[in-house]
């Protein structure tokens, strides 16, 4: 003889059982999957800080090539008021800046100087001085002027 | 209505058994391991990254300092007059005209100082000895800067090599300036 049990008392059992379900810890392979992801993504933490250190260190050489930049313009600039053999407007171009590249602690760097006459012989004939500093871990820095043949900058 | 069977029932009594269960001690074991190993490494990461921001930070503002001290410069000895002394490797004094921006440009006796002592630069302005103001430019760090000055053919120019150590790193910068009211 076959017993029966209520339709409605086995529903009220699984219903706890669903309800049991929500308040289950995490299985072991959960946990595992886990570590493993965290493990996986680890790299790309560690390489947002790498990516930080080096993107500070840029932020320097582009201001060590800056000063650089403007220290020649400065020099350019000094050779231009200064009279005398070698010295005055006539004096500035490309060929006596042909060795300007910096030593010691900012070896590294490599600076050109190149000079372009505007308007030869004319009224308003100028000089157009173009530094550039290089790096190879960053973009290079160019500083240009114009200097006119007459007193002052 | 559907029915169920006594072997239903003990089915369902199975199920909750297992459901109850929980973990062994061994898969507890082997998580607390792995969990243990995993928050060991990010904790040397976030130690690192606290270090590494903290580094960058000092750097950071060692390197605006350096370059606010060379634009000073650049902005004090475009305006030069003449020596107040000889200049110095770790001094240079000199007068300098003042512009005042009320709409008249006039001229002043000023003296600045730029001087290097006890690892800091520091930067002073006197208003024809009725007033002294005294900054310090770099704080630490610039024991071996120097100034020069250098004159080629008639033009006097001044340079400045700031040399400082951040976070036992050398950090270095250099700028030239000549006065403007020389030459041609």
């Amino acid at each position: 003889m076959k017993r029966h049990v209520s339709t409605s008392v086995m529903g009220l059992i699984r219903r706890g059982l669903a309800k049991a379900r929500v308040i289950d810890g995490y299985s072991l392979m959960e946990l595992i999957i886990v570590i493993i992801l965290a493990t996986v993504a680890m790299p790309g933490i560690v390489g947002m800080y790498t990516t930080t250190m080096v993107n500070s260190q840029k932020a320097e050489l582009m201001t060590m090539s800056d000063m650089l930049a403007r220290e020649q313009m400065e020099i350019i600039l000094a050779d231009k008021a200064g009279t005398g053999a070698g010295f005055g407007y006539a004096n500035i171009n490309t060929a006596k800046y042909a060795s300007v590249n910096p030593t010691g602690y900012f070896a590294s760097f490599a600076r050109t100087v190149t000079i372009t006459t505007l308007n030869p012989g004319g009224l308003y004939e100028s000089k157009m001085i173009v530094v550039t500093v290089s790096h190879t871990k960053i973009p290079s820095v160019v500083l240009t002027g114009l200097i006119f043949n007459h007193a002052g900058i | 209505m559907r029915d169920y069977s006594i072997k239903d029932g003990l089915n369902l009594a199975a199920t909750l058994r297992r459901d109850d269960r929980g973990h062994t001690l061994i898969e507890m074991l082997v998580v607390m391991i792995m969990t243990s190993l995993l928050a060991v490494m990010f904790g040397q990461i976030l130690v690192s990254s606290i270090q590494i921001y903290s580094n960058h930070n000092q750097r950071k503002t060692g390197n605006i300092d350096a370059r606010r001290a060379c634009d000073m410069l650049m902005n004090e000895v475009r305006d030069w007059r003449s020596w107040d002394g000889a200049p110095t490797a770790t001094k240079v004094k000199f007068k300098r005209i003042a512009k005042l921006l009320s709409g008249v440009y006039y001229y002043d006796e000023f003296r600045v100082t730029f001087e290097f002592s006890g690892g800091q630069l520091t930067y002073a302005r006197e208003n024809d000895g009725k007033s002294t103001n005294k900054y310090i430019l770099l704080q630490d760090g610039a024991g071996s800067s120097q100034f020069s000055t250098v004159t080629l053919g008639t033009t006097k120019r001044v340079t400045i090599q700031l040399v400082m150590t951040v976070n036992g790193r050398p950090m270095q910068l250099r700028t030239t300036v000549f006065p403007r009211l020389q030459g041609g």
